[in-house]
């Protein structure tokens, strides 16, 4: 991530605002994708709180 | 006609010869000293007239002489003169030329010496100058690069934040599970939606109804596991927060708990240095805001006899420009963290 911002920083100071672009792109959609996945880790989590539950039930 | 006859002719009678001949020799006598006289002095005047003749020729010929060997010796000083002048030259221009040979050695070595000294200098000085540049660029410019990093990734963070809500990611990702999970039962169970009929949907309606109220369950033990969490990252944070901040002056602890309070973990390790940091630079540029101002008031009040107006001017153009561009950054990064916490505690 850090690299990515590197090079995003380089760009723009090289005025190369379409590469600066794309990395910046590439930087959220990393965030983002970072974000996504937390959440579907809360999510998988529950599930296994869930299937937890089931099997206390079960019992 | 002789004298005497003359005098016998016409004095005869009353001369007597003796007087006769003394008349005569008298006559002869005068005659004679009157020649002699106008000889001498036909003489004289012939020799003046020779001497003068003879002088004017004279000189007329020591002049054409004298105008000679004027020319002679004109003629021969121009010789020696041109070839005195000639020699003169000569031995000046070699003069010149070594002396012009030996300034020049010597301005070349002097201005070897100085450009050698000049180049040691500037070696030396360039040297420094690389060190300091290298030094410069190894450490200052590569926690400049680490901090304005960190910024710009906080920065995207605030703004993903804002454009993409946590809560809608959420819902996206729960909306693509149960899409997921329901494609997979379908699967499972193998039905079209073409055949789907009431039994099936009756099934399907029970299997939805223990979904819901499993799903409802799952909700609550997942709301007490997130207040659970909430409260544990809360104390691990609050800990965290006492342990960094026991060593801490009283101002800069109330500061930093302002600031970090209720925050979580890696925020405080993230933002804790920085907030330290900030609060010692702002501390600081008070300080000096509080000096200036003592300085100027007293200045004002002092019986020096100046002009008031030109302080007070002169301290309003320096002390706001100065403490705008110093604290523009500060205010910053304060306001936005004043930003962050309230979405923290907007979230919670």
């Amino acid at each position: 991530m850090n690299t990515d911002i590197n090079k995003f920083i380089a760009n723009v100071l090289g005025r190369d605002y379409s590469k600066a672009n794309q990395m910046l792109e590439s930087i959220i959609q990393d965030k983002l994708s970072k974000r996504i996945k937390e959440s579907a880790k809360v999510i998988t989590t529950n599930e296994f709180l869930k299937t937890k539950k089931q099997q206390k039930n079960n019992k | 006609m002789d004298i005497k006859a003359i005098l016998q002719e016409k004095f005869k009678e009353h001369l007597s010869e003796s007087s006769l001949n003394d008349i005569t020799h008298a006559f002869d006598l005068a005659v004679q000293e009157k020649a002699q006289g106008l000889n001498e002095q036909f003489v004289a005047e012939q020799q003046a007239e020779a001497a003068t003749l003879i002088e004017n020729r004279a000189n007329e010929l020591a002049s054409l002489q004298v105008s000679a060997a004027l020319l002679r010796v004109d003629e021969d000083h121009s010789v020696k003169l041109e070839q005195l002048l000639e020699a003169i030259d000569k031995d000046h221009c070699d003069k010149l030329q070594q002396l012009v040979e030996t300034v020049d050695r010597d301005h070349t070595t002097k201005l070897e010496n100085v450009l050698r000294a000049i180049d040691d200098r500037h070696s030396s000085m360039l040297e420094q100058v690389v060190s300091k540049y290298e030094t410069a660029l190894q450490e200052e410019a590569v926690q400049y690069k680490d901090k304005l990093v960190a910024e710009v990734s906080n920065y995207l963070e605030l703004y993903l934040d804002k454009i993409v809500p946590a809560n809608q990611i959420n819902e996206a990702v729960e909306n693509i599970q149960a899409r997921r999970i329901i494609d997979q039962i379908r699967e499972l169970v193998s039905i079209d939606e073409r055949f789907i009929n009431s039994e099936i949907k009756e099934a399907l309606v029970d299997g939805k109804k223990t979904i819901d109220s499993l799903r409802k369950e799952l909700n609550e033990v997942v709301a007490t596991n997130s207040d659970l969490s909430l409260k544990l990252e809360g104390v691990e944070s609050a800990l965290l927060l006492e342990n960094k901040t026991k060593e801490l002056p009283e101002g800069t602890k109330r500061y930093v708990k302002r600031l970090l309070k209720g925050k979580s973990v890696d925020y405080i390790k993230e933002n804790y240095q920085y907030v330290v940091e900030m609060f010692e630079k702002e501390t600081r540029l008070q300080e000096d805001l509080h000096k200036d101002e003592v300085v100027s008031q007293r200045l004002v009040e002092s019986v020096i006899d100046r002009p008031e107006l030109e302080y007070s001017s002169i301290n309003e153009d320096i002390v706001p420009s100065f403490n705008t561009q110093q604290a523009s950054g500060v205010t910053e990064y304060l306001s936005e963290m004043k930003r962050m916490s309230t979405r923290y505690s907007s979230r919670k």
